[in-house]
Formats: C-alpha cells, structure tokens, sequence
C-alpha cells in the first residue's frame, strides 16, 4: 500500500477542515465554531478555534485574508479562511483511504453502510 | 475606544477584560480576535443570559493569553542581538568605571565583601543551632512531653514526667503510635569495669527498648528492634566502645557497670554510630530499662511521684499536634488527681523535637541547650552588617553621580532612553556584588577555622549550602540587596535632564539628603552594636565578678567513687582523716551536690508541720556531711550546721534563707527548732544559711534544703590552702587509688566548674564583639569614601579659605561638621531602641546590671572618636595641603 502524500491532521483539525469546505466564503472564527458545535453537539472554545485554524493555515491547507467588519463584532474585521487546493487533496486523500479500509472490514453486520 | 461597540446598548463584556485584551494582544491579531470575541459573546448572551456569557468571554480572554497571541514587543527585548551588544557595553562602561575610581571601588567591594563574609559567617552558625534534631526520619512527629505544675507561689517546667505517663497515653490516645523513656544518671558517677580497668561514664541514660525505633541513631551491631529489650542489656557509642574495649568487636562482651544501683554484669547488646553533633540528646552509653524496673523493684515503673523521666512521643504520621493537644487536660484530670489534692495545676505540653535545643531550656533537659534570643541577635546582625555594606554602595554610587552626569548626558542625547540607562547602572551594581560575593566567600573560607575554634562547633564549610530551604533564602536576601542597592542610583541617575547636566547647571544633581537620612542610619545601628556588645561583656563580666555567695575558690572537685561495697563507710572516713592531715588541706567534704549545676534531688511533697496538709512545696535537697558549711564558707544565719558530735544528725535539717519564705516562716529565726514533714517523714530545723547561687546569675535564688548525709558520694570537695594546685593534685591521686582502688580519678576545680555555666553567654559575647567590630569597620570605610568625596568637592573652597587665613583646625572643623551633625541625629535614633533590646536580653537574667546613662555614652563617644579620625584622614590632608595646588 502506498499513501498518496504524508500529512499529518488531528481529529479535530480535519473537522474544522471540513467546516471550513462548507462553509465557504463565510468561515471565520465565530461561524466555525457555531457550525462546529451545531455538526458535532460539542462546544468548542473561541481560543481553540483560533488554534486549529492557526495551525491548519500553517500546514498549507488554508489560507486567509481579513474581511470586511460589521456592528456585532463592535466594528472589527474579520479573518476569512478558505481551503487551499493542498487542503482539498488532503480530505479526498483522507476519504478514499478511509472508504479503502471500511472495504476491508468483514461484514459483520456491526455496520450497515 | 473604551466601547468597541456603541451601537448596541446591550449587555457588554467585563471592561477589565477588554482592556486587559487590548494590552497583551497583538496589534496584527486584534481585529480577528477581538471581533471573534465580541461576536460570540453577543450570541451568547442570546442563548445562556449575560451572566455566563461573561463568565466565558473572561475564560476566553485568559486562555487566549498566550505566545501565539500576545504583543512579543511587549514582552520580550524587541531587538535580541542589540539588546545583547549593549549589555556587553554596559558591562565594559562598568568596568572600566570600576578601574577608573579605583579608591571607591575597593571602597565598595571591601565593604561589600566584609558584610557578605560576615552574613555567611553567622548564617553558618546559625542554621548549624537551627539544625537540631532534624535528621530523625520520624520528624516531624516526634514530640517530647512537658510537664508543667503550678504551685500557689511558683510555676515549674520539667521535662521530667512520671513513669506511667508513656504507657497511659499510648493506651488511651490513639494518635500516641509509641514512645521512649528515659532515666538520666548524671547524678551519680557511672563506672564500667572491663578486664580490671575502669572507665567513669558520662551521659548514661536508661531507656525504653522501643527508643532506636522511634529515634534516628543507626546502630553498627546488633538488633535496633531488641537491643534494649533484656534487663543488663546495654549499648554504647561507637567511641565509648573503642575506649572500654579497644579493637575487639564489643558486641555480646560482659562488662560490670557501678552506678545508682549497685554493681552488676551486663551484656553489650549493640554499639550505635557516633551522635551527630547536632542533637539535643546526647549520650554514650544507654542502658535496657528493664534493668531499672528490676532495681527499682518495680518503682520505675509504676510510682506516680517520681518525675524524672524524659518521655517522647511518636504520633501516627501526620497528626496534628494540636489535636492531641487538645486531649491532654481530660487525661491530666483522670491520672494526676493525687497533685489537685495538693492545689497543684498540672498541664502536659508537647514539645516538637527540633525546637527543644533553641527554644526548651527546662528542669531535667539533658544536657545544655542553645538560645534562640542569640540566634536571633546574631541574625539580625548579620542582616544589619550587610544592610550598612549595601548603603555604602548607594551612598558612593549617588555622590559619584555628578561624575557620571555627563556620561548620562552623552548617552541621553545620542538616544538612550532612561530604561537603558537604569539597566546600565543595574549592570553595574550586580558586578560589583557579584565581585563581592567572591571575595566574600573566600574570608568566609578562611576566617572559619577561627570561628569554629571560637565556638568549638566544627561545622564543615558551608554545610549550610546543602539544604535548599537556606540557599533559597540566602539568595533571596542577595537578589533584594542588589535591587535595592542599585535601585536608588539607578533611578536617580537615569533621571538627570540631559540639557542641564551638559551645560554644567548647579543642583542637577539630587539625594543628598536621602544620603544624610542612610548615614544617620548606619550611625544608629553602629550605636545600637557598640551599646549592644558593650553591655553584654558588661554582664558576662559581672556574672563572672560577682560573689556566689559562698567560697569555690581553690577547691578540688573529686567524683565520687562508683565502685563501692560495704567498706565505703570506712574508707571514705580514711580518705577525709588523712587529707585533712595535708598541710595543704584545709578542709574536705562530701556532698550529693556542689554549686554549678541544677541540683537533681527534689522532694515533692514537703511542708512545714504547722502548715495545712496539702500546703506541700516542692524543692531540691542537697546531702553533706558537717564540714561542707565550713568548707564552703556558707555564712550562717540563725541556729546552727550539722555536727557529727549531735545525737540523730541524719533527722536534722539546714535550709536556706529562701527555703525559708517558701515554707512560711517569717523570719530565719522563726524556722528554728520547727518540724518539716518530708513524705511522712519527721525532720527539726536546726540552722538557716544565707542564700548562694547555686547555677549561674540567669536563675534566682533557689530554696534548698540540706540534710545531714556522712557518706554523701557524689562529690568530695577539698578545699586548698595553697596556689600550688597542680603539685597538691598528684598527691590527692595517690590517696584516692589507695582509699579507692578501681575507681577512675576524676577531678574539677569548682570555680572553673561554676564558670562554665557562662560559656554560652561568653562565646555569645565574643561574637557579638567581632561582629560588631566588623560592622563599624564597614560604615567606617564608607564614611571615609564619603569624606574623600567631600574634601575632593570642596579642595578649592578649601584652598581659598586658607588663602584669606583659616587654619588648619577652623578648615578640620568646616569638613568634619555635617557629620557630627548626622551622629547627634543617630544617637537620638539609636539610644533608645538599643536600650530597648538590652533592656529586653538582660531579662534573661535573674541577675543583671542596672543600665547606666554612661553605657550608651560610651558607644556614642567611641562611634564621634572613630568617624572623626576616618574623616580627618581626608580632611587632614586638604588642610595640611599647599592651598596653591588646590586653586591652580
């Protein structure tokens, strides 16, 4: 078996990833961490969100720019993430190794699908 | 901008918050963050309420304090490699500053250097008399039990308990996990026996089989867990064990031990490694208290009046003592009812272990404890020492400033800010510190041998180092030095306005008066030294002068034998007739007790027979046969002394004038021919004797009883009519080993003996003196840099001067005047609070001297003499000066 490309992601990482891919043009700090907790029933600190996207901008799968500000956020900007291409290979990465490996589990009727 | 958001009157985030924010965070990051902030939290009130909403957007403030988030400038040099070069400068500038003014750098490092030595030094000596006891692994709950009983007319302490308290507490207490008793035998003169010779043994103590488990002494051989288990069981100290038995293994030996009891066989059962030096406890020889219980025929063990024992406690770990404390008064109530029937208040205390050598000085200690009120005057001083060194350095770096004012100008000008120019003179004061500390090391190293020798503790250097409890405090006091000493300068010099400074104005340059203010404060605690050491050697002096109250001069102190059987009687009649026939004898006694010691024998239960039953006193009885009054000279009030011509002597009494007011009588007189009842038994007063000083001057005079004893044989006096001590002495050996073979000649001269009692208080002395002497030695060669600066200002005001026709007293007094100004100030200061703690040290004192006017007359005129040689050494040179030098 040969991986495609060596990465690594956390758990965590590859759902806010995810989020962000969703998203679109709207994800920034708050709105990740809403449909985070919205998609997954954890809530999640604005700190931490802070972090992981810090680090996933890090490792070439985001990137950023500052957007525009409105009145809720008492007049600040926000930063607008978006997936790079590296980040979108990544996930599909991701997946199709997954879909390989559940392929390989026995049916066992422990998983339907 | 203190509200981000002034459209929304809603709930807002805490403002401390916000701007605690808007400080850390940074400046790139801001509008992400606070906006992600501010949004969540508007959403959040929404749902949850502004409470928690708050609560979480203060957690979020907190936790994104952190490096990826906050402000580097403001937290980190900006520009390391800048930052760096300039801290090499600063190190060169200080150093060459150092080489330029060479006088007032030695100035600063000698005094610097003397002060740290002398901290060092004391530190040593101190952590060693706080070190007692610490190295017991079942620290820290052992605990030693107090016992403490209240007369109508006296309190006494004693760390000697009742037999059965050990037992009752570990049966009734369940925090009472075990405990040790032990017997102390310094009373009597211990023998051992081996292979016919013989050894007098000091430090005996009888104790409890459990005593090596509660207790942290490793044993060579044997079994710590039954070592003293069997009766005749003993165990000796590895050196005590060479002595009697040289290189044999000393384990399983028999060996024939003469004490209190008789002599019988006993068996060695362990031998324990050498004490440390360092515990209050200190014995040679310990002996199974089982083999007491046998001897005493079951007294030891079960008699509720016989308070000797030294009882230790070993709490189940961690208890709090506290706690137990709190359960002792209902365990007095139940077992010392027989002392309530007396009026007698009994309360039992605990005693932590490492706090009996400093802070437990009771009846029964069993052996010399140390004085925590000279630890701590010693600490202080030692702390005073270095505060005085630390002055000089503010003190020279301020009067130098004017110097470096134009050094600061430069700097200023060409872009130094004044956080530069604080941390360049903080760079200098650490230097200099450091350079003094390793000096200060190296005469500590040296002088400690001569320390050590003074104090006959021979501390191995800088043991002190090894524990981190010290290190942390030692360089805690270090680091506060250095802040505080480089501070003032620091401030002061970085605060010069450039433009002033370069153009020469007048008073640019401040902290005179602060100077005056920390010169008055060296003057006062130099006073406070002179007045403080001045009157303790006053007071050692005087306990030395002062008459006991009977004659021990040129008087031999034999041990009496150990080894004795039924021909003692005669012997020791044979002994005194043919001493007395010396020419050089005028007079031999023998007595249970002689001056200089805590007398051991007390009866508990005495009372005038006229006074009510329960009216019992307790007091120490001394046994002496007829001669011991004329011997010691003990001037005779009323009645008559013992005199073996009178029939039933041994039912006859001598008190002393104290004893006296404490059995009631009112006057000497009135106790003659009266009856004293002595736990049922029926004695007649028939003399009072004037009081004497049994021990030394810190107690009163004690009440004691004499009784007539022949055969009292503790001690044998022999009084000398000769200076030609050491001759007469080889004689007195001679018919010792012929009046009683096998018993070790142990000798004392009296008056050496009484002495001893002082040496604490002389050693104290001593190091209160040098230490003293080291601390004026400092501020002296402060005021001379001080002076030296003075007279440089002034050399041409001084030189015009002579010119228009002063002389060289009038230029004397010009220089020397603001500083006789500044010790009439610290002698206001100083006076008072040195006569305050020599008021409170001689309470110590049951006998002290009266503090005259004159004894802090004295310190002031000594501290005027010395400052004013150092400063005309300065000031002496400028008068005498070619006034044409000066003004060219």
């Amino acid at each position: 078996m040969k991986y495609l490309m060596t990465y690594s992601l956390g758990q965590l990482e590859e759902s806010v990833l995810l989020i962000v891919m969703i998203l679109k043009e709207d994800a920034y700090g708050v709105s990740v961490a809403e449909a985070y907790e919205q998609e997954t029933g954890n809530s999640i600190s604005i700190p931490a969100i802070h972090t992981v996207l810090k680090r996933l901008e890090q490792k070439g799968m985001l990137r950023s720019e500052m957007g525009s500000a409105t009145a809720e956020r008492g007049g600040r900007r926000k930063r607008i993430f978006e997936a790079t291409p590296h980040g979108y290979r990544v996930i599909a990465d991701l997946r199709k190794t997954r879909l390989r490996l559940w392929s390989l589990i026995p049916k066992l009727g422990l998983y339907n699908g | 901008m203190d509200n981000p958001n002034p459209q929304n009157s809603g709930p807002q985030p805490p403002r401390w918050a916000q701007r605690f924010l808007r400080w850390y965070c940074d400046s790139d990051l801001m509008d992400e963050v606070q906006g992600d902030l501010l949004e969540m939290f508007q959403l959040r009130v929404n749902r949850f309420g502004a409470r928690k909403a708050k609560f979480l957007y203060i957690k979020e403030v907190l936790q994104f304090f952190r490096p990826a988030t906050i402000n580097r400038s403001r937290f980190s040099f900006k520009y390391p490699t800048t930052m760096l070069s300039l801290f090499k400068n600063y190190l060169k500038v200080a150093w060459r500053n150092m080489l330029k003014s060479k006088a007032f750098s030695s100035i600063n490092l000698a005094g610097l250097a003397i002060g740290l030595a002398a901290c060092l030094l004391i530190f040593q000596y101190v952590h060693f008399e706080s070190s007692y006891d610490q190295f017991h692994k079942n620290n820290p709950d052992i605990y030693r039990v107090q016992l403490d009983r209240t007369y109508p007319d006296r309190h006494d302490q004693s760390a000697g308990c009742t037999a059965f308290l050990g037992p009752a507490l570990k049966e009734e207490i369940p925090e009472v996990r075990d405990f040790t008793k032990l017997w102390g035998t310094s009373h009597v003169n211990n023998v051992m026996v081996y292979e016919n010779e013989s050894h007098l043994e000091e430090s005996l103590f009888y104790a409890d089989a459990s005593f090596f488990q509660i207790f942290s002494y490793p044993l060579v051989s044997g079994d710590p867990a039954t070592a003293l288990s069997a009766p005749y069981s003993i165990v000796l100290t590895e050196s005590t064990a060479k002595k009697i038995f040289g290189n044999e293994p000393a384990l399983g030996k028999s060996i024939r031990y003469s004490g209190s009891f008789g002599t019988d066989n006993y068996r060695v059962t362990g031998v324990v490694q050498d004490l440390p030096k360092n515990t209050h406890l200190k014995f040679n020889t310990l002996v199974s208290f089982q083999t007491l219980v046998q001897q005493t025929d079951g007294n030891a063990h079960n008699s509720d009046g016989w308070n000797a024992f030294l009882t230790y406690l070993l709490l189940e770990p961690g208890t709090d003592p506290d706690q137990l404390s709190a359960k002792l008064p209902a365990f007095v109530d139940q077992h010392y009812t027989r002392y309530f029937e007396n009026g007698t208040k009994v309360a039992l205390h605990l005693q932590p272990l490492p706090s009996i050598h400093l802070k437990s000085n009771i009846r029964f200690e069993p052996g010399v404890n140390g004085s925590n009120k000279i630890v701590r005057i010693l600490l202080f001083t030692a702390i005073f020492i270095l505060g005085i060194a630390w002055i000089n350095y503010i003190n020279l770096a301020t009067a130098k400033a004017m110097e470096r004012a134009k050094e600061v100008g430069v700097r200023k000008v060409v872009g130094a800010e004044k956080g530069d120019l604080r941390r360049q003179f903080m760079t200098e004061a650490v230097l200099l510190n450091l350079i003094g500390l390793v000096f200060a090391v190296a005469i500590a190293l040296a002088a400690l041998p001569l320390l050590n020798q003074l104090t006959g503790i021979q501390i191995p250097a800088f043991e002190f180092l090894r524990d981190p409890k010290t290190v942390l405090i030692l360089s805690g006091i270090f680091i506060l030095g250095v802040i505080l000493s480089g501070f003032y300068p620091a401030f002061i010099t970085a605060s010069f306005s450039p433009t002033r400074v370069l153009s020469g104005e007048k008073g640019a340059v401040k902290g005179i008066n602060f100077r005056k203010a920390l010169v008055v404060f060296q003057f006062s605690v130099s006073i406070i030294l002179i007045a403080g050491s001045f009157i303790v050697s006053r007071q050692v002096n005087y306990m030395m002068k002062k008459d006991i109250g009977m004659d021990i001069d040129r008087t031999l102190v034999l041990k009496g034998p150990g080894v004795i059987d039924s021909t003692y009687e005669q012997r020791l009649a044979g002994f005194k007739e043919r001493m007395n026939q010396y020419g050089f004898v005028s007079h031999t006694t023998n007595s249970t007790a002689v001056p200089g010691k805590e007398i051991r024998w007390v009866n508990n239960s005495v009372r005038w027979a006229r006074q009510p039953e329960n009216n019992l006193v307790s007091l120490p009885f001394v046994g002496v046969d007829d001669d011991f009054f004329n011997t010691f000279e003990l001037p005779l009030i009323s009645g008559r002394v013992f005199d073996e011509q009178h029939q039933a002597e041994s039912n006859k009494l001598v008190i002393t004038r104290a004893a006296t007011h404490l059995f009631g009588f009112e006057t000497p007189e009135a106790a003659i021919d009266e009856e004293i009842i002595d736990n049922g038994d029926k004695f007649q007063i028939v003399g009072v004797v004037d009081d004497y000083h049994q021990e030394s001057l810190s107690f009163d005079y004690r009440p004691i009883v004499f009784r007539y004893l022949e055969n009292a044989s503790s001690y044998y006096s022999i009084k000398f009519n000769t200076d030609q001590l050491e001759e007469s002495l080889a004689t007195v050996e001679q018919e010792w080993n012929a009046s009683f073979p096998g018993n070790p000649f142990s000798y004392f001269f009296l008056d050496e003996f009484f002495d001893r009692q002082y040496r604490s208080d002389q050693l104290f002395g001593r190091l209160f003196g040098i230490f003293t002497a080291l601390g004026i030695f400092v501020a002296c060669i402060g005021l001379l840099g001080l002076s030296s600066h003075t007279v440089q200002k002034r050399t041409k005001e001084i030189g015009i001067r002579k010119v228009l026709g002063a002389n060289t007293e009038q230029i004397l007094v010009l220089i020397s005047r603001e500083h006789l100004g500044l010790i009439l100030v610290a002698a206001l200061v100083g006076t008072p609070l040195a006569y305050w703690i020599m008021t409170q040290w001689l309470g110590n004192y049951a006998f002290a001297i009266d503090l005259h006017w004159y004894y802090f007359l004295i310190p002031i005129g000594i501290l005027f003499v010395i400052a004013m040689l150092t400063i005309s050494f300065h000031a002496l040179r400028a008068a005498l000066a070619n006034p044409v030098e000066a003004i060219n």
